[in-house]
């Protein structure tokens, strides 16, 4: 146990058991793909035409949203070039898996995803979906691997608060919901304040939306505010994830 | 059928024991995902309790150990906590198994049912449990489900391992 805590000495004998888990893991995701492919089964083909028009409208919305990115992206380098700072927008390359299952209980919030060591997935790499981050890797096996989600308590994510720029700290909070500690009372946070990852500690990229504040209290006596918070990452109902990794990294 | 306990050999139910176990860890894994679910009792323990009663020759410590650690593996907690915990209980029921193995099925739910409510002490202690979304009732109903699994898993098993042994 001691050897577990202080050092990754038992990551291999972990990995071990896990992969020798994963076939019994596949077996009992199997009633809930017998459940969606029988739902996949049963939609007419009305609704299935009417869901590839929603998806063509949204991909041509996004797709000249991102014409102007792109630009705005050379603007911004540029305009960095003359401040003197560069490289503060890192190219990130992108991985998509398929959640195999999640677990959520009292004791631990994670998700395991289909892409492991063979596809090159590294542990502490950010994972992020749709609208959100979701949590960082942190167990490879070959063929599968463990994202830890932000709302697990032993998560910690530093933010930045998107309307006045203030740092702080995200820590898990079980099921859906996060609290952003280190914010000092006299600070401006308002419900609905915006939170995004700063990248200070170098694991998740700035930027990224991560949740939104839902309630903030003053605490008699302290010098802290409790603030907390909603993941903006479809936690609970999101099958398909973005596991990012640095391009710069990956070229050495 | 009576209500006592068949001397059986290992040998004569390796089988069982296995496929036993295998479907434990599957149920726990079902398990994981739904917060509500955690009313359920550990199956692996239970198993490994059922087991310690049904085959007296040995005293089944490694296996308590080795489904502790599967334990803490799918729960990502630190290798080894289940496992001392799962030990610890088993060290306990070892203490009156003799004994236990004579009691009717409900006194013997109910003394599982107190193991029970140990182990989530302990487990409430080592891994200090959140309950944002479920209410900490579910959690604390664990052992009085226990009370109820219990009789119905001993049934299963000891009609299944006489079967087996009878082959």
């Amino acid at each position: 146990m001691v050897s577990d805590h202080y050092g990754n000495f038992l990551g291999s004998f972990r990995n071990l058991i896990n992969t020798t888990l994963e076939p019994l893991s596949r077996i009992t995701t199997l009633p809930s793909q017998a459940q969606t492919w029988y739902l996949e089964s049963i939609k007419d083909q009305a609704q299935i035409e009417k869901e590839l028009l929603k998806l063509r409208t949204e991909n041509l919305i996004l797709k000249s949203e991102l014409q102007l990115k792109d630009s705005l992206e050379m603007e911004v380098a540029r305009l960095q070039r003359l401040l003197g700072t560069t490289g503060r927008m890192d190219k990130q390359t992108l991985l998509i898996a398929n959640i195999l299952r999640y677990s959520s209980n009292p004791i631990s919030q994670h998700l395991i995803i289909n892409k492991g060591r063979l596809d090159g997935v590294k542990t502490s790499q950010p994972v992020i979906d749709s609208d959100g981050v979701l949590g960082q890797i942190i167990n490879v096996n070959p063929t599968t691997s463990t994202v830890l989600l932000l709302t697990d308590q032993k998560h910690q994510i530093p933010v930045r608060i998107q309307r006045t720029g203030q740092r702080g700290i995200l820590t898990g909070n079980g099921y859906n919901q996060v609290n952003l500690d280190y914010i000092p009372s006299n600070a401006s946070v308002e419900p609905g304040d915006k939170l995004i990852s700063s990248g200070i500690g170098g694991v998740f990229p700035s930027g990224y939306p991560v949740a939104t504040v839902t309630e903030v209290q003053p605490l008699d006596g302290s010098s802290y505010l409790q603030i907390t918070a909603e993941p903006v990452a479809k936690i609970h109902s999101s099958y398909e994830v973005l596991i990012l990794s640095d391009a710069s990294k990956s070229n050495e | 059928m009576s209500n006592k306990f068949h001397d059986i050999n290992f040998s004569q139910v390796s089988i069982l024991v296995i496929v036993s176990y295998l479907v434990a860890i599957s149920l726990t894994i079902i398990t994981l995902n739904n917060p509500v679910l955690s009313f359920l009792p550990p199956f692996g323990l239970l198993v490994v309790l059922f087991w310690s009663l049904q085959l007296i020759n040995s005293n089944h410590l490694v296996t308590a150990m080795l489904i502790g650690l599967v334990y803490d593996v799918l729960y990502i907690t630190l290798l080894g906590s289940h496992a001392l915990i799962f030990i610890l209980v088993l060290f306990f029921m070892l203490r009156v198994r003799l004994r236990l193995r004579s009691y009717p099925l409900w006194q013997q739910g109910i003394f599982v049912g107190i193991y029970f409510f140990i182990y989530q002490l302990l487990h409430f202690l080592f891994f200090s449990p959140s309950f944002i979304e479920t209410s900490p009732l579910f959690y604390w109903l664990m052992p009085v489900s226990a009370v109820f699994i219990w009789p119905a898993l001993v049934v299963t098993l000891r009609a299944l391992s006489n079967k087996f042994s009878t082959i």
